[in-house]
């Protein structure tokens, strides 16, 4: 009975392992952005120096953004290669 | 005219049931709430406040009783709770944490799965409503993800260790200026994507739903049964997602954790 329920949960979650970082990565490319141009806007309102700390803060959101983006696809890719 | 305004009063209908209130609201009944200020910040009883006692009441209850009368076999919900707990263990704390540092993590992810579990489902009962619909809660509970990551990564590695872990190793120093900031931004951003999918999974069920309810009052009673028909399936996806959000976050927070435990570098 309890080995049964173990092997349902894992062949559940062996599939969810195996798509939970493809749907993570949108969401992270996503806040990266958006973090960085919020805290632009915000230094954009402290300092009065619109629209100079959005457009900083957008193009390192995108660079960061990119640059996470890349690295989880390449490992996943590297992981996925040793596992075949 | 006459649509627009009740286009509108739609949309109020929405945000009244979504937004955060000094009062409780039971049905008909509006219970207030005491408004306090403590050294300037707003720290009054709201009524998502009051949802996260009833939360974790709930969840004292339910896993006290379920706990007590331990046997080897365990029955009934017992048996849920302890499938909830061993699928935790073998499937998110230890593939991401590893086998000898997975048992010292495993109290803080469980209470981490079960309390954002019981917010979420609050909202779906009668006079319920989610706290975890609320960016302030979800930021919170990032928040704490964030100083476990830290905590664990700074314990293992060293203070000086996990921020040089960070850095790839054999860099050329002029690609230096560039690689900190990114590496730097991409341990901020792991929790704000965590608050931010929380929130967002949470708030958009609500809104989809009142959306369809609304849907009648605007367009007249016939479009009554397909919009309900649309909601309840609407509703049974909201009860899927409230697992998965729980279980998405609790994953991630292992999987945080994990790599600031073990750096690849």
């Amino acid at each position: 009975m309890k080995k049964h329920h173990t092997d349902k949960n894992s062949s559940i979650s062996q599939a969810y392992r195996s798509v939970g970082p493809y749907l993570t990565l949108g969401m992270q490319l996503i806040a990266t952005i958006l973090l960085c141009v919020f805290a632009g806007h915000w230094a954009d309102g402290k300092f009065d120096t619109s629209p100079l700390w959005t457009l900083i803060g957008g193009l390192l959101g995108i660079a960061a953004g990119f640059y996470h983006f890349f690295k989880a696809v390449l490992k996943m890719d590297r992981k996925s290669e040793e596992d075949a | 005219m006459a649509a627009q305004a009740e286009e509108q009063s739609g949309g109020s209908f929405i945000l009244e049931h979504i937004t955060d209130h000094h009062e409780l609201h039971l049905g008909p009944l509006h219970i207030p709430l005491p408004h306090i200020e403590l050294f300037g910040i707003d720290m009054s009883i709201t009524g998502h406040l009051v949802m996260m006692w009833v939360a974790s009441l709930l969840l004292i209850l339910t896993l006290i009783t379920s706990t007590k009368r331990r046997g080897l076999i365990p029955s009934g919900f017992a048996n849920a709770i302890e499938a909830v707990a061993i699928f935790i263990r073998d499937d998110v704390a230890r593939p991401n944490l590893g086998e000898r540092d997975a048992p010292k993590y495993m109290p803080f992810l469980m209470t981490v799965f079960f309390f954002i579990l019981f917010c979420n489902l609050l909202g779906l009962i009668p006079f319920g409503q989610t706290p975890t619909g609320n960016i302030n809660v979800t930021a919170t509970l990032a928040g704490i993800s964030f100083a476990m990551m830290l905590g664990a990564g700074i314990k293992h590695n060293g203070l000086f260790g996990f921020f040089k872990g960070l850095i790839p190793p054999n860099l050329p120093i002029a690609l230096l200026p560039l690689m900190i900031p990114l590496e730097f931004l991409g341990l901020l951003t792991k929790p704000f994507a965590l608050c931010i999918r929380l929130f967002a999974n949470m708030l958009a069920g609500h809104v989809v739903i009142l959306s369809l309810i609304g849907i009648i009052f605007i367009l007249g009673y016939f479009v009554a049964p397909i919009s309900i028909a649309f909601a309840l399936a609407m509703y049974m996806l909201e009860i899927f997602i409230a697992f998965l959000q729980a279980y998405v976050f609790t994953l991630l927070t292992a999987l945080f954790v994990g790599l600031c435990i073990h750096q690849e570098h």
